[in-house]
Protein backbone atom coordinates (compact mmCIF):
# COMPACT_ATOMS: atom_id res chain seq x y z
CA UNK A 1 0.00 0.00 0.00
CA UNK A 2 1.33 3.43 -0.91
CA UNK A 3 1.19 5.66 2.13
CA UNK A 4 2.89 8.80 0.92
CA UNK A 5 3.15 10.61 -2.37
CA UNK A 6 6.94 10.38 -2.34
CA UNK A 7 6.58 6.59 -2.25
CA UNK A 8 4.20 7.00 -5.16
CA UNK A 9 6.99 8.84 -7.02
CA UNK A 10 9.38 5.97 -6.34
CA UNK A 11 6.75 3.51 -7.51
CA UNK A 12 6.15 5.53 -10.66
CA UNK A 13 9.86 5.75 -11.38
CA UNK A 14 10.36 2.02 -10.83
CA UNK A 15 7.14 1.21 -12.67
CA UNK A 16 8.36 3.23 -15.64
CA UNK A 17 11.12 0.67 -16.21
CA UNK A 18 9.90 -2.01 -18.63
CA UNK A 19 9.97 -5.49 -17.14
CA UNK A 20 12.24 -6.82 -19.89
CA UNK A 21 14.82 -4.08 -19.17
CA UNK A 22 14.78 -4.96 -15.47
CA UNK A 23 15.09 -8.68 -16.16
CA UNK A 24 17.91 -8.18 -18.67
CA UNK A 25 19.90 -5.86 -16.41
CA UNK A 26 19.53 -8.06 -13.34
CA UNK A 27 20.51 -11.25 -15.13
CA UNK A 28 23.38 -9.74 -17.14
CA UNK A 29 24.69 -7.04 -14.84
CA UNK A 30 28.37 -8.13 -14.78
CA UNK A 31 28.32 -8.77 -18.53
CA UNK A 32 26.99 -5.26 -19.21
CA UNK A 33 29.57 -3.62 -16.94
CA UNK A 34 32.42 -5.56 -18.55
CA UNK A 35 31.20 -4.75 -22.06
CA UNK A 36 30.78 -1.07 -21.23
CA UNK A 37 34.37 -0.79 -20.03
CA UNK A 38 35.66 -2.81 -22.98
CA UNK A 39 33.77 -1.35 -25.95
CA UNK A 40 31.93 1.60 -24.41
CA UNK A 41 28.43 0.44 -25.31
CA UNK A 42 25.93 -2.34 -24.77
CA UNK A 43 22.57 -2.93 -26.41
CA UNK A 44 19.58 -4.57 -24.77
CA UNK A 45 17.12 -6.24 -27.13
CA UNK A 46 13.46 -5.87 -26.19
CA UNK A 47 10.17 -7.13 -27.58
CA UNK A 48 8.96 -5.96 -31.02
CA UNK A 49 12.51 -5.04 -32.01
CA UNK A 50 12.90 -2.26 -29.44
CA UNK A 51 16.51 -1.66 -28.45
CA UNK A 52 17.98 0.19 -25.51
CA UNK A 53 21.54 1.25 -26.16
CA UNK A 54 23.69 2.02 -23.13
CA UNK A 55 26.79 4.08 -23.78
CA UNK A 56 29.64 4.82 -21.40
CA UNK A 57 30.31 8.55 -21.60
CA UNK A 58 33.91 9.68 -21.68
CA UNK A 59 34.80 11.46 -18.46
CA UNK A 60 37.07 14.49 -18.51
CA UNK A 61 39.99 13.87 -16.21
CA UNK A 62 41.47 16.89 -14.48
CA UNK A 63 45.09 17.45 -15.41
CA UNK B 1 -20.47 27.46 31.11
CA UNK B 2 -16.77 26.63 31.08
CA UNK B 3 -17.45 23.74 28.68
CA UNK B 4 -19.22 26.11 26.31
CA UNK B 5 -16.32 28.55 26.42
CA UNK B 6 -13.91 25.66 25.79
CA UNK B 7 -15.95 24.54 22.75
CA UNK B 8 -15.86 28.06 21.34
CA UNK B 9 -12.07 28.23 21.81
CA UNK B 10 -11.58 24.82 20.11
CA UNK B 11 -13.69 25.98 17.17
CA UNK B 12 -11.91 29.32 16.82
CA UNK B 13 -8.37 28.03 17.39
CA UNK B 14 -8.47 24.58 15.75
CA UNK B 15 -11.50 23.76 13.63
CA UNK B 16 -11.85 27.00 11.64
CA UNK B 17 -8.05 27.41 11.11
CA UNK B 18 -7.81 23.90 9.65
CA UNK B 19 -10.62 24.73 7.22
CA UNK B 20 -9.01 28.09 6.34
CA UNK B 21 -5.64 26.40 5.81
CA UNK B 22 -7.16 23.79 3.54
CA UNK B 23 -9.03 26.44 1.53
CA UNK B 24 -5.92 28.56 0.90
CA UNK B 25 -3.68 25.53 0.31
CA UNK B 26 -6.30 24.17 -2.09
CA UNK B 27 -5.99 27.25 -4.30
CA UNK B 28 -2.47 26.03 -5.20
CA UNK B 29 -2.89 22.25 -5.33
CA UNK B 30 -6.15 20.26 -5.36
CA UNK B 31 -6.75 18.81 -1.94
CA UNK B 32 -7.97 15.35 -1.11
CA UNK B 33 -11.01 14.48 0.94
CA UNK B 34 -10.53 13.00 4.38
CA UNK B 35 -12.48 10.54 6.42
CA UNK B 36 -10.71 11.06 9.72
CA UNK B 37 -11.35 9.96 13.27
CA UNK B 38 -11.82 12.65 15.92
CA UNK B 39 -8.27 12.11 17.21
CA UNK B 40 -6.80 12.40 13.70
CA UNK B 41 -8.82 15.58 13.12
CA UNK B 42 -7.41 17.14 16.29
CA UNK B 43 -3.88 15.97 15.46
CA UNK B 44 -4.06 17.46 11.97
CA UNK B 45 -5.57 20.70 13.26
CA UNK B 46 -2.84 21.05 15.91
CA UNK B 47 -0.18 20.40 13.25
CA UNK B 48 -1.61 23.15 11.06
CA UNK B 49 -2.18 25.59 13.93
CA UNK B 50 0.98 25.31 16.01
CA UNK B 51 3.39 27.51 14.02
CA UNK B 52 0.92 30.34 13.18
CA UNK B 53 -0.30 30.35 16.78
CA UNK B 54 3.22 30.61 18.21
CA UNK B 55 4.02 33.44 15.79
CA UNK B 56 0.79 35.24 16.69
CA UNK B 57 1.52 34.88 20.42
CA UNK B 58 5.01 36.26 19.89
CA UNK B 59 3.53 39.26 18.06
CA UNK B 60 0.81 40.10 20.58
CA UNK B 61 3.04 39.57 23.61
CA UNK B 62 6.36 41.00 22.54
CA UNK B 63 6.22 43.12 19.38
CA UNK B 64 5.30 46.83 19.77
CA UNK B 65 2.34 47.65 17.55
CA UNK B 66 0.70 44.24 17.21
CA UNK B 67 0.89 43.90 21.01
CA UNK B 68 -1.93 46.42 21.39
CA UNK B 69 -3.51 46.65 17.94
CA UNK B 70 -6.23 46.03 16.80
CA UNK B 71 -8.67 46.08 19.74
CA UNK B 72 -6.43 48.05 22.12
CA UNK B 73 -6.76 47.56 25.87
CA UNK B 74 -5.74 50.08 28.54
CA UNK B 75 -3.26 48.82 31.11
CA UNK B 76 -2.23 45.94 28.88
CA UNK B 77 0.44 44.47 31.13
CA UNK B 78 1.21 40.79 31.65
CA UNK B 79 -0.03 41.06 35.23
CA UNK B 80 -3.40 42.63 34.34
CA UNK B 81 -3.85 40.07 31.54
CA UNK B 82 -3.32 37.17 33.94
CA UNK B 83 -5.61 38.77 36.52
CA UNK B 84 -8.40 39.30 33.96
CA UNK B 85 -8.22 35.72 32.67
CA UNK B 86 -8.26 34.43 36.26
CA UNK B 87 -11.43 36.39 37.06
CA UNK B 88 -13.15 35.25 33.85
CA UNK B 89 -12.18 31.58 34.23
CA UNK B 90 -13.27 31.49 37.90
CA UNK B 91 -16.62 33.11 37.15
CA UNK B 92 -17.29 30.75 34.22
CA UNK B 93 -16.37 27.77 36.37
CA UNK B 94 -18.63 28.56 39.33
CA UNK B 95 -21.92 30.47 39.63
CA UNK B 96 -21.06 31.41 43.20
CA UNK B 97 -17.77 32.90 42.03
CA UNK B 98 -19.60 34.74 39.25
CA UNK B 99 -21.97 36.33 41.78
CA UNK B 100 -19.08 37.21 44.09
CA UNK B 101 -16.93 38.83 41.37
CA UNK B 102 -19.75 40.25 39.23
CA UNK B 103 -18.48 43.83 39.56
CA UNK B 104 -15.02 42.90 38.27
CA UNK B 105 -16.20 40.21 35.87
CA UNK B 106 -17.67 42.27 33.03
CA UNK B 107 -14.75 44.74 32.67
CA UNK B 108 -12.32 41.78 32.84
CA UNK B 109 -14.43 39.84 30.33
CA UNK B 110 -14.46 42.82 27.93
CA UNK B 111 -10.67 43.25 28.13
CA UNK B 112 -10.09 39.50 27.72
CA UNK B 113 -12.41 39.38 24.71
CA UNK B 114 -10.56 42.26 23.09
CA UNK B 115 -7.21 40.55 23.73
CA UNK B 116 -8.56 37.30 22.30
CA UNK B 117 -9.96 39.09 19.24
CA UNK B 118 -6.54 40.70 18.67
CA UNK B 119 -4.76 37.35 19.04
CA UNK B 120 -7.23 35.69 16.66
CA UNK B 121 -6.71 38.46 14.07
CA UNK B 122 -2.94 37.97 14.05
CA UNK B 123 -3.33 34.21 14.30
CA UNK B 124 -5.47 34.08 11.16
CA UNK B 125 -3.07 36.37 9.29
CA UNK B 126 -0.14 34.10 10.24
CA UNK B 127 -2.22 31.07 9.32
CA UNK B 128 -3.04 32.51 5.89
CA UNK B 129 0.67 33.24 5.30
CA UNK B 130 1.63 29.72 6.40
CA UNK B 131 -1.01 28.17 4.14
CA UNK B 132 0.17 30.35 1.25
CA UNK B 133 3.80 29.31 1.86
CA UNK B 134 2.86 25.64 2.18
CA UNK B 135 0.78 25.84 -1.00
CA UNK B 136 3.68 27.45 -2.87
CA UNK B 137 6.08 24.79 -1.59
CA UNK B 138 3.67 22.03 -2.55
CA UNK B 139 3.69 23.20 -6.16
CA UNK B 140 7.50 22.91 -6.32
CA UNK B 141 7.78 19.16 -5.78
CA UNK B 142 9.26 18.45 -9.18
CA UNK B 143 12.05 20.99 -8.57
CA UNK B 144 12.96 20.05 -5.01
CA UNK B 145 12.10 16.35 -4.83
CA UNK B 146 15.76 15.37 -4.38
CA UNK B 147 16.20 17.68 -1.39
CA UNK B 148 16.02 15.55 1.76
CA UNK B 149 14.53 18.23 4.00
CA UNK B 150 11.89 19.12 1.41
CA UNK B 151 11.05 15.44 0.93
CA UNK B 152 10.63 15.01 4.69
CA UNK B 153 8.46 18.13 4.93
CA UNK B 154 6.41 17.00 1.96
CA UNK B 155 5.84 13.51 3.37
CA UNK B 156 5.01 14.65 6.87
CA UNK B 157 2.93 17.67 6.04
CA UNK B 158 2.35 18.90 2.49
CA UNK B 159 1.34 15.63 0.83
CA UNK B 160 -1.24 14.84 3.49
CA UNK B 161 -3.46 17.40 1.84
CA UNK B 162 -2.90 16.71 -1.86
CA UNK B 163 -5.28 14.61 -3.90
CA UNK B 164 -3.44 11.58 -5.30
CA UNK B 165 -4.95 12.27 -8.73
CA UNK B 166 -3.24 15.63 -9.12
CA UNK B 167 0.34 14.27 -9.31
CA UNK B 168 -0.74 11.33 -11.44
CA UNK B 169 -2.62 13.32 -14.08
CA UNK B 170 -0.47 16.45 -14.31
CA UNK B 171 3.24 17.17 -14.75
CA UNK B 172 3.55 17.61 -10.98
CA UNK B 173 6.12 14.82 -10.54
CA UNK B 174 7.87 15.24 -13.88
CA UNK B 175 7.85 18.98 -14.76
CA UNK B 176 7.58 20.11 -18.37
CA UNK B 177 5.93 16.94 -19.55
CA UNK B 178 2.49 16.16 -20.92
CA UNK B 179 0.57 13.18 -19.68
CA UNK B 180 -0.54 10.60 -22.21
CA UNK B 181 -3.24 8.26 -20.99
CA UNK B 182 -4.34 4.89 -22.36
CA UNK B 183 -7.81 4.43 -20.91
CA UNK B 184 -9.48 1.04 -20.91
CA UNK B 185 -13.22 1.51 -20.50
CA UNK B 186 -15.71 -0.89 -18.99
CA UNK B 187 -16.97 -1.77 -22.51
CA UNK B 188 -13.46 -3.15 -23.24
CA UNK B 189 -12.51 -0.29 -25.57
CA UNK B 190 -9.05 1.23 -25.30
CA UNK B 191 -8.62 4.96 -25.90
CA UNK B 192 -5.47 7.06 -25.99
CA UNK B 193 -4.89 10.78 -25.81
CA UNK B 194 -3.24 13.58 -23.89
CA UNK B 195 -4.75 14.51 -20.55
CA UNK B 196 -5.80 18.15 -20.71
CA UNK B 197 -7.90 18.28 -17.57
CA UNK B 198 -9.38 16.13 -14.88
CA UNK B 199 -12.19 16.66 -12.42
CA UNK B 200 -12.38 15.78 -8.77
CA UNK B 201 -15.38 15.38 -6.58
CA UNK B 202 -14.41 15.50 -2.92
CA UNK B 203 -10.83 14.65 -3.86
CA UNK B 204 -11.86 11.59 -5.90
CA UNK B 205 -11.67 11.39 -9.69
CA UNK B 206 -14.96 12.05 -11.44
CA UNK B 207 -13.77 12.51 -15.04
CA UNK B 208 -10.85 13.00 -17.44
CA UNK B 209 -10.67 14.98 -20.68
CA UNK B 210 -8.36 13.66 -23.40
CA UNK B 211 -7.11 15.80 -26.26
CA UNK B 212 -6.84 14.36 -29.79
CA UNK B 213 -8.26 11.03 -28.68
CA UNK B 214 -7.92 7.81 -30.65
CA UNK B 215 -9.38 4.36 -30.25
CA UNK B 216 -7.55 1.05 -30.53
CA UNK B 217 -9.15 -1.34 -33.02
CA UNK B 218 -8.54 -4.36 -30.86
CA UNK B 219 -10.88 -6.63 -32.82
CA UNK B 220 -8.98 -6.23 -36.10
CA UNK B 221 -5.68 -6.45 -34.27
CA UNK B 222 -6.61 -9.76 -32.64
CA UNK B 223 -7.97 -11.13 -35.93
CA UNK B 224 -4.76 -10.23 -37.78
CA UNK B 225 -2.68 -11.67 -34.98
CA UNK B 226 -4.69 -14.89 -35.01
CA UNK B 227 -4.16 -15.20 -38.77
CA UNK B 228 -0.44 -15.47 -38.12
CA UNK B 229 0.58 -11.97 -39.18
CA UNK B 230 2.87 -9.83 -37.02
CA UNK B 231 0.72 -6.70 -36.81
CA UNK B 232 2.16 -3.30 -35.96
CA UNK B 233 0.08 -2.04 -33.03
CA UNK B 234 0.49 1.58 -34.06
CA UNK B 235 -1.54 0.96 -37.25
CA UNK B 236 -4.62 -0.07 -35.30
CA UNK B 237 -5.13 3.27 -33.62
CA UNK B 238 -8.15 5.01 -35.18
CA UNK B 239 -8.43 8.78 -34.79
CA UNK B 240 -11.67 10.05 -33.34
CA UNK B 241 -13.05 13.15 -35.10
CA UNK B 242 -13.25 15.30 -32.01
CA UNK B 243 -10.77 17.60 -30.35
CA UNK B 244 -11.61 16.66 -26.78
CA UNK B 245 -13.21 13.60 -25.27
CA UNK B 246 -14.63 13.34 -21.77
CA UNK B 247 -14.47 10.09 -19.81
CA UNK B 248 -16.68 9.48 -16.81
CA UNK B 249 -14.57 7.95 -14.05
CA UNK B 250 -17.10 5.22 -13.31
CA UNK B 251 -16.75 3.94 -16.90
CA UNK B 252 -12.97 3.60 -16.64
CA UNK B 253 -11.50 0.20 -15.84
CA UNK B 254 -7.83 1.21 -15.76
CA UNK B 255 -5.49 3.93 -16.97
CA UNK B 256 -1.95 3.55 -18.30
CA UNK B 257 -0.03 6.81 -17.95
CA UNK B 258 3.05 7.93 -19.88
CA UNK B 259 4.83 11.22 -19.28
CA UNK B 260 6.10 12.72 -22.52
CA UNK B 261 8.65 15.49 -22.61
CA UNK B 262 8.22 18.50 -24.88
CA UNK B 263 9.81 16.70 -27.84
CA UNK B 264 7.18 13.98 -27.53
CA UNK B 265 9.70 11.44 -26.23
CA UNK B 266 8.66 9.29 -23.31
CA UNK B 267 10.09 10.51 -20.04
CA UNK B 268 10.54 6.80 -19.34
CA UNK B 269 13.95 7.04 -20.99
CA UNK B 270 15.15 9.26 -18.16
CA UNK B 271 13.91 6.72 -15.64
CA UNK B 272 15.66 3.90 -17.49
CA UNK B 273 18.87 5.92 -17.43
CA UNK B 274 18.48 6.57 -13.71
CA UNK B 275 17.68 2.90 -13.09
CA UNK B 276 20.74 1.75 -15.03
CA UNK B 277 22.98 4.18 -13.16
CA UNK B 278 21.89 2.64 -9.86
CA UNK B 279 22.05 -0.95 -11.07
CA UNK B 280 25.42 -0.61 -12.76
CA UNK B 281 26.95 1.53 -10.01
CA UNK B 282 27.54 4.52 -12.28
CA UNK B 283 27.39 8.22 -11.45
CA UNK B 284 25.22 10.78 -13.22
CA UNK B 285 26.67 11.50 -16.66
CA UNK B 286 28.79 8.35 -16.80
CA UNK B 287 26.31 6.55 -19.01
CA UNK B 288 23.65 7.62 -21.49
CA UNK B 289 20.73 5.71 -22.90
CA UNK B 290 18.97 5.83 -26.24
CA UNK B 291 15.96 3.86 -27.33
CA UNK B 292 15.48 2.69 -30.90
CA UNK B 293 12.59 0.98 -32.58
CA UNK B 294 12.75 -2.11 -34.82
CA UNK B 295 13.92 -0.05 -37.82
CA UNK B 296 16.85 1.27 -35.81
CA UNK B 297 15.60 4.84 -35.70
CA UNK B 298 15.26 6.70 -32.42
CA UNK B 299 11.79 5.82 -31.31
CA UNK B 300 9.13 8.49 -30.67
CA UNK B 301 7.72 7.58 -27.27
CA UNK B 302 9.67 4.33 -27.75
CA UNK B 303 6.25 2.69 -28.19
CA UNK B 304 6.34 2.71 -24.40
CA UNK B 305 9.27 0.35 -24.79
CA UNK B 306 7.07 -2.67 -25.09
CA UNK B 307 4.67 -1.80 -22.28
CA UNK B 308 1.45 -1.74 -24.34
Amino acid sequence: MITTLSKLVETMETGAIPVWVRDAVQSRRSEIIAELSRTGSYTLQGPDGVQVEIRAEKQHVAA
Amino acid sequence: MLALAFSVLITVYLVIPEAVFRYIFGSFVPTRSFVLTRVETVYRAVLVAIIPLLLALLLVWRVPGPSNWPFPVRDNTDQSRRSDYKIVASALYSDAEFVRTQRDFWPAFTRSSRRQARLVCWYYIMLALTAWGAGKLATKFGEYKDNRFYKWLADKFLFKYISQWHPLLTDYFVPNTVVQADILCTNDTLYQGRVTDHFLSGGELSGIILQEPRRFDRKSYLEDKASGAKPDKEKYWVSIPSKLMYFFADKILNVNLTYLDLSGKAADTRNVEKYLQVQLGKKTGEISVSVKDAAGTPSDQAKNMGKI
